[in-house]
């Protein structure tokens, strides 16, 4: 199998954090590999650093040490502003907190990503409402987050990660804050949209070994290293 | 740059319809000090265009005199150097003399020698009194043998008025009634006549309206001052000069000093270049003091957005999350800066604008209200608030406005763009 067909290749990648005199070893070593197309859910008991590899794998921080690769770009040897662009371009984030800018409708917050992006405002707003009518919020267009329900605001958050077409969806726990109901609606959402896109990429963290079922690959993290079952 | 634009004015205005009540402390903030600088540079500027007005009035455009400071025995030659450069001239003496009315000795009076014409020409004067801006106020324009003109406030101060009679010395004639001594101390000078005042009979009465002006200048004939200060007939002390535009009369000038190389020719702003000089350093004094409300508002929009990037720490690792460089994030709090300070400059300026207008009503409101003349006009010699806008100055205030409220978001936009963007999303 070739190094392209990964959407995410890392090998021996290690990230501690220094706590007052001491340093936290929060990953001692991981190697993964994500095929492109995969749906991967990411477990691990509260701190064993799932979040620490997501931001790894999104770019939001570098490894002290080892290969970190996701679309074939070595994510150590960025820049700030090409991480920034990176982001932008390649992946999409869903947050447990929905993370939702309540100054912004439902309708700019889904734009916004492209926006930074740049490209015409009429051809984001009809990829943007789009999208919208995909995830069930057609009628929300208008409205400020505060007025959705939680597992609308996840709907939303989703269409803002899809906005730019990215290659890998990175998610933390995002039925985390959701009702049981809400919760599969939104595991519905992402089934649906895996084979609606078969190319696309997701990882997922999860504590639900039920929802871990779904996945083509269960990784799980414990003492700063992480075993694979595909 | 139109995201972040957007996404500044969002953050202002975070509900639908109104800015958040910080937003807009912030801009009464900038509003107060535009309006408060403005208006004090207007009134500065109309005060100085007033001033300047008045010297004109009252003062020759500029003055030719001797080089070497004597008299000008024949003034006629530059009389018509200065009507073949296309001005007009008038011969004067002046100096300073004592006026004594009673046993009262004034000690503070400029004479200034001339005639009837002149007065009418160059100030104003008319016949008979009547009219606003008629300088003569009773009496009649006559300075015939031993005749002066005098102005109200002397009259008030001699208690004297039309056909009374004043003394005045000549403090060159009294400088020669004593010899001094080879040997030291003093001796009555034998060789001097008996000195005696001459008496002047008042024809008439005057008020220019400058304070200072009015205080210390009589007009009496050119002949009779002549007498008084011991100068041939014919002389003068100098001439006085008018141009079409005293304004701009650069050339005017240069072409006289090439035509009398013997003469100093001043103009009136050379005369009283120190009077222009402190009101010019008052207004740049009064600018450089005021900016600081300004500088205190960018400080207030300094605190507002260091709160508001705590606040948004979250929401500002999100923006990068979504792809928002660090120089996106800087532009998206340095706009906020811009926006209230361009918004504060405008309401600024329109509430100057409107100040500036209804000043004199608003003048007359607080004197009413505290029983007192805010300008009394015997000493200033204006009784309304003058006021010239000047959109330079406009332009000025609000640029030096916006820049500093830009400036002072700088500092917490700068943080922001600086915030990891892991840590920010778990910022709690």
């Amino acid at each position: 199998m070739s190094e392209n067909q990964f959407i995410v290749n890392i090998a021996g990648v290690t990230r501690s954090y220094r706590i007052g005199d001491s340093r936290l070893e929060v990953l001692r070593g991981i190697d993964w590999q994500v095929r492109r197309g995969s749906w991967s859910c990411l477990l691990g008991a509260s701190g064993s650093g799932k979040t620490t590899l997501l931001n790894l794998i999104g770019a939001l921080e570098k490894p002290d040490s080892g290969l970190l690769e996701v679309a074939g770009v070595d994510l150590g040897k960025l820049s700030r502003r090409a991480a920034a662009e990176f982001r932008n371009r390649k992946l999409g984030f869903v947050f447990q907190a929905y993370h939702l800018l309540p100054e912004l409708t439902i309708l700019e917050n889904v734009m916004l990503p492209a926006r930074l992006a740049g490209g015409g405002k009429a051809d984001i707003r009809l990829r943007a409402e789009a999208l919208l009518v995909t995830v069930g919020l057609a009628e929300r267009l208008r409205h400020r987050p505060t007025e959705l329900s939680g597992g609308e605001q996840q709907r939303a958050a989703i269409a803002r990660a899809l906005i730019n077409g990215p290659e890998l969806l990175l998610a933390d726990e995002p039925t985390g804050n959701l009702d049981a109901r809400s919760g599969q609606g939104i595991l519905d959402l992402f089934t649906a949209l895996r084979e609606s896109h078969p190319t696309r990429s997701i990882v997922m963290i999860t504590h639900n070994r039920e929802i871990a079922q779904l996945a083509d690959q269960v990784a799980e993290l414990a003492d700063g290293r992480l075993t694979v079952q595909e | 740059m139109l995201t972040e634009f957007f996404l500044a004015g969002r953050y202002l205005r975070p509900n639908r319809s109104a800015v958040s009540l910080i937003t807009l402390s912030s801009i009464v903030g900038v509003t107060l000090g535009v309006a408060v600088l403005m208006v004090v540079l207007a009134v500065m500027t109309g005060f100085t265009d007033l001033m300047k007005q008045k010297l004109v009035e009252t003062q020759a455009h500029f003055q030719v005199r001797d080089r070497w400071n004597r008299m000008i025995s024949d003034p006629t030659d530059v009389v018509e150097a200065v009507k073949a450069a296309g001005g007009a001239a008038s011969p004067v003496i002046q100096g300073p003399v004592l006026v004594q009315n009673g046993r009262q000795l004034d000690t503070q009076t400029l004479i200034f020698g001339t005639d009837a014409e002149s007065l009418r020409d160059r100030l104003g004067f008319e016949e008979t009194p009547g009219g606003e801006e008629n300088p003569l106020k009773s009496g009649r324009l006559s300075l015939e043998k031993n005749e002066i003109i005098i102005s109200n406030l002397q009259a008030s101060r001699w208690r004297t008025g039309i056909g009374g009679k004043v003394l005045v010395y000549s403090p060159r004639r009294i400088t020669r009634m004593v010899n001094f001594k080879p040997e030291g101390g003093i001796e009555i000078n034998k060789e001097s006549s008996a000195f005696l005042p001459t008496e002047f009979t008042v024809t008439g009465i005057y008020s220019i309206g400058k304070y200072d002006f009015d205080r210390s200048v009589l007009f009496a004939g050119i002949d009779d001052v002549a007498e008084l200060f011991d100068l041939p007939w014919g002389s003068a002390t100098s001439v006085f000069g008018w141009g079409p535009d005293p304004f701009r009369q650069e050339s005017l000038i240069s072409r006289l000093r090439e035509a009398l190389p013997y003469y100093d020719i001043t103009t009136w702003q050379e005369e009283n270049q120190q009077l222009l000089g402190v009101l010019a350093v008052e207004k740049r004094m009064m600018f450089f003091l005021l900016i600081f409300i300004v500088l205190v508002a960018a400080f207030s929009i300094t605190n507002t957005l260091i709160t508001s990037v705590y606040q948004k720490t979250r929401e500002i690792g999100l923006l990068k999350a979504l792809g928002a460089s660090d120089m996106a994030v800087t532009m998206i709090f340095v706009l906020q800066g811009f926006m209230i300070g361009a918004i504060g400059s405008l309401t600024g300026t329109l509430l100057g604008g409107l100040v500036i207008h209804f000043r004199n009503d608003i003048m007359k409101l607080v004197s009413e209200l505290t029983h007192t003349e805010l300008f009394p006009k015997e000493l200033y010699f204006f009784n309304e608030l003058p006021a010239h806008v000047i959109p330079a100055d406009v332009a000025i205030i609000v640029s030096a406005s916006v820049v500093l409220c830009t400036l002072g978001a700088l500092l917490p936009a700068l943080r922001a763009a600086r915030l990891d963007p892991a840590k920010a999303l778990r910022y709690e």
